[in-house]
């Protein structure tokens, strides 16, 4: 029992007592390394219409964990499975330990915990459910800048897990890939980062390696425009409040990147690198002015500006943008081994996603430093309320 | 033979510049020389000539042209020599009226430098008619027909068209304009190497 | 933390909130004294988080495991885990209580808890690998990670319990039995959670 579990336990059985008498045990129990801070602390309610993890403010760290069902597992381990992630998930993000868990004191400051699920094709059409495959939900074609590797594409589960503490994460990790690999085999684990918790303000726009400004056109959590855009309505009933994930792993090459001025750097995109602004503007979130022209007669946001070539107003291909950078160190002829796990959430692949991916397959300047060496897609189930499990709606 | 000429020329170009700039092998790929040249007065221009010290990535290349009173000029879409670094874009309408003209370029070299800058010269001396704006109620009937389609730097599209053309005489005239141009992109080739930082580079 | 330990705090803290208790009353009677061990009779322990350790393949056709969890005794008497019977499908050996100790060469191992296990008055006990457990032999079928097995577990105040427990995937928790090992071997320490 942990202690956590102790002072549950304790206030069971002391039901009666006053609420003061169980504060004072926690107090006892504790004493100096239970303490928390605000950040430890911190919880995301994992149970809800959505899975956690989506429209949650980023944490720091995250980690992607690409599994696949074992050839023989079945329509009833595959309920077994999500049933026992869904219970390790709901009591790591509380701060408890898993069941069991044998290294249950790392589950003591959950900083935001959650840990988000996801199925690739291989899922639905190992388990024979393949009816059941979301509108829009297929692999994404094969792009000619792509140069993939198996390592880090596909897999038949996805399990997305973020915490703004590394140890945390490690131990999250350990617990549900635990879980997970009684039915299925771990694929590939990819880390990523975006800042510390109290390095900026919460709503800060973060940065790349790239040194960008990273996310400043996104739907806000909580508005309509996120829903509309990342949420899945009507059929198949089972993925009603679900989402879609395309998760790509592509390579920065911060070496070939470093050549340029800043003012290169910044054509690239159509915004500053000092604040993001684009280079019509003065503030991030100024409006661009995609006609304005230079003395040269040359738009100022030029053609093959990543901006201009992944932007749209056709709110119907509009999505979400979490992306977490990865460092993987530096690789021994001393070059950059640094990336961006892109990963990008929407109602609909297909109407939402292709259109613009396509357009930045076809030009896009950042294309010259970045190379996607990973891409996989996942049907993420809705939410579950307590006693539910994610996937219920599928599975059950 | 327009073409002939243009791809001799390029070639020339090329050689040129392998042999007679290697100064400028470590430089990212700026621009070595234009036809126009910058600054300069001609009488005949049918097309641009970009010579870069530099291949360049032909998706990522941009050239606009404009007079000096803001009207832009339709050019056609780029062609490259071998090297990909002599760039030629053609001028929709054929040879220009008489006037100030900026050229603005950007393009992209092979390893990913973006650049851009712009030339500034003059046409004194061409004998085809100048450009008139129609009124709008011309535009309606008349923006079917060749000319250059443009904005006027107010964001606001007007058609123009040229008075007294025919696509015949635009075909003769630009065929020898055409061997003129070569021949004289020739001539300028040459001068590569010692006029090429004359060009204002803004970035 | 053992049991060991979260048994003595509980109780110490019953001792000090006798007070607190008197006046918040307990389930029936105005004061600690009134009440009575037949009052108490009917009391059934509760319990959470139970689990079984997974046996995904038989040795031999046969095997064994153990159940773990947190039981809590609401009542003002200790009550004893006695054990416990499983499905005849699974295995048809009574379930015993066990403790893990230290044999005398000094190596971690279980063996029989014949007095049973106690859960204190207005406490709980926590079965986990390592310590307390209730143990399963002559498994006759596998135990697959996810499965729900069904157990019922008897008490020392005449009750009993259908207790569900989940099957799940954990390293530890392999202590070799020892019939040798005495009755007064030393209780497995309370830093000792994890012997492999
Ligand atoms: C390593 C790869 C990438 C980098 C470094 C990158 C970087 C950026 C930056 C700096 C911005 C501008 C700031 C902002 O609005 O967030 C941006 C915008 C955007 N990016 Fe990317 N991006 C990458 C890949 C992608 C991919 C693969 C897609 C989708 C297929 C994408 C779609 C977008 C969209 C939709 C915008 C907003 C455009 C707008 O409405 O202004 N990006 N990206
Ligand atoms: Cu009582
Ligand atoms: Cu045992």
């Amino acid at each position: 029992m942990t202690r956590r579990g102790f002072l549950l336990s304790a206030g069971t059985t002391t039901g009666a007592f006053a609420l003061g008498a169980g504060v004072g045990v926690a107090a006892n129990a504790a004493v100096a390394l239970r303490a928390d801070t605000a950040v430890g602390a911190a919880t995301v309610n994992f149970y809800g219409a959505h899975q956690a993890g989506i429209e949650t403010p980023f944490q720091a760290h995250g980690v992607f964990l690409g599994f696949d069902l074992k050839r023989d597992t079945t329509h009833v381990m595959a309920r077994r499975m999500m049933e026992l992630l869904t219970d390790d998930a709901a009591r790591l993000a509380q701060g408890d330990p898993a069941l069991p868990d044998n290294d249950p004191y790392l589950a003591e400051k959950p900083a935001r915990l959650t840990a988000t699920f996801g199925f690739g094709p291989g899922f639905f059409t190992k388990l024979g459910l393949s009816s059941q495959i979301p509108a829009g939900f297929a692999d994404l074609p094969a792009y000619r800048i792509d140069k993939l590797v198996p390592e880090y594409s596909g897999s038949d589960l996805v399990i997305s897990i973020g915490s703004d503490d590394p140890l945390t994460l490690a131990h999250a990790v350990r617990q549900l890939t635990r879980t997970a690999r009684s039915f299925s085999s771990i694929r590939w684990s990819q880390k990523g980062f975006v800042r510390s918790q109290g390095v900026a303000p919460a709503t800060q726009t973060n940065r790349n390696l790239f040194g960008q400004v990273d996310g400043t056109i996104n739907p806000a959590p909580g508005t309509e425009a996120f829903a509309g855009q990342v949420w899945a309505e009507g059929s198949p009933s089972w993925f009603a409040g679900g989402t879609q994930l395309v998760l790509r792993r592509i390579a920065m090459n911060l070496d070939t990147w470093d050549k340029l001025d800043e003012g290169g750097k910044e054509i690239s995109v159509g915004r500053k690198l000092s604040n993001g602004a684009p280079l019509t503007g003065v503030h991030e979130f100024d409006a661009a002015d995609m006609e304005a022209k230079n003395s040269a007669g040359l738009s100022v946001i030029p053609d093959f500006a990543h901006m201009r070539r992944a932007r749209t107003d056709n709110p119907k291909e509009k999505f979400l943008r979490r992306p977490l950078n990865y460092d993987d160190g530096i690789l021994l002829d001393g070059t950059s081994n640094s990336g961006l796990l892109f990963a990008a959430y929407m109602a609909n692949i297909q109407t939402q996603y292709l259109p613009v991916q396509q357009r930045l397959v076809d030009l896009d300047l950042l294309n010259t430093w970045t190379t996607p060496i990973g891409s996989a897609v996942y049907a993420l189930p809705p939410g579950c309320l307590p006693g539910g499990f994610i996937g219920e709606g599928l599975l059950s | 033979m327009h073409k002939t000429l243009v791809t001799l020329g390029a070639l020339i170009a090329g050689l040129t510049l392998a042999f007679g700039s290697a100064s400028a092998a470590t430089a990212h790929s700026e621009l070595e020389g234009s036809v126009p040249a910058q600054g300069s007065t001609v009488s005949t221009v049918t097309e641009l000539v970009l010579t870069f010290g530099e291949a360049v990535v032909p998706d990522y290349s941009t050239v606009v042209l404009a007079n000096s009173a803001g009207i832009s000029v339709e050019l056609g879409a780029p062609t490259y020599d071998t090297t990909a670094t002599v760039m030629t874009i053609p001028i929709t309408s054929g040879a220009l009226p008489n006037g100030d003209y900026i050229a603005g370029f950007r393009i992209v070299s092979v390893d990913g430098h973006p650049i851009s800058g712009e030339i500034d010269y003059t046409v004194a001396g061409s004998d085809v008619p100048a450009f008139v704006v129609p009124t709008p109620s011309d535009s309606a009937t008349e923006a079917a027909t060749q000319g250059p389609v443009v904005t006027d730097g107010t964001t606001e599209t007007v058609t123009l068209t040229r008075a007294n053309d025919g696509p015949n005489v635009l075909v003769v005239v630009g065929t020898i304009f055409a061997a003129l141009v070569a021949l004289g992109l020739v001539t300028v080739v040459l001068l590569v190497a010692i006029r090429r930082n004359r060009a204002k580079a803004t970035e | 933390m053992t049991m060991t330990i979260i048994a003595k705090r509980t109780l110490a803290f019953a001792t000090l909130t006798m007070a607190a208790l008197a006046l918040a009353g307990c389930t029936s009677a105005a004061a600690v004294s009134t009440h009575t061990p037949e009052a108490d009779a009917a009391v059934v322990p509760t319990f959470t988080d139970v689990w079984v350790k997974a046996a995904p393949e038989l040795m031999g056709g046969t095997g064994m495991t153990a159940l773990f969890g947190v039981f809590e005794n609401p009542s003002h008497d200790d009550i004893t885990i006695l054990g416990g019977t499983a499905d005849a499908a699974l295995t048809t050996t009574k379930l015993d209580t066990h403790e893990v100790v230290q044999n005398d060469a000094g190596e971690m191992v279980m063996q029989e808890k014949k007095d049973g296990i106690v859960i204190p008055a207005h406490g709980s006990v926590t079965l986990k690998p390592g310590s307390y457990h209730i143990m399963f032999w002559d498994l006759k079928k596998p135990i697959a990670v996810g499965d729900t097995i069904t157990i019922t577990v008897n008490f020392s105040n005449g009750t009993s319990a259908t207790v569900d427990a989940v099957a799940r995937d954990i390293a530890n928790a392999n202590e070799t039995y020892d019939p040798k090992a005495d009755t007064g071997a030393t209780p497995a320490p309370s830093s000792t959670m994890n012997m492999g």
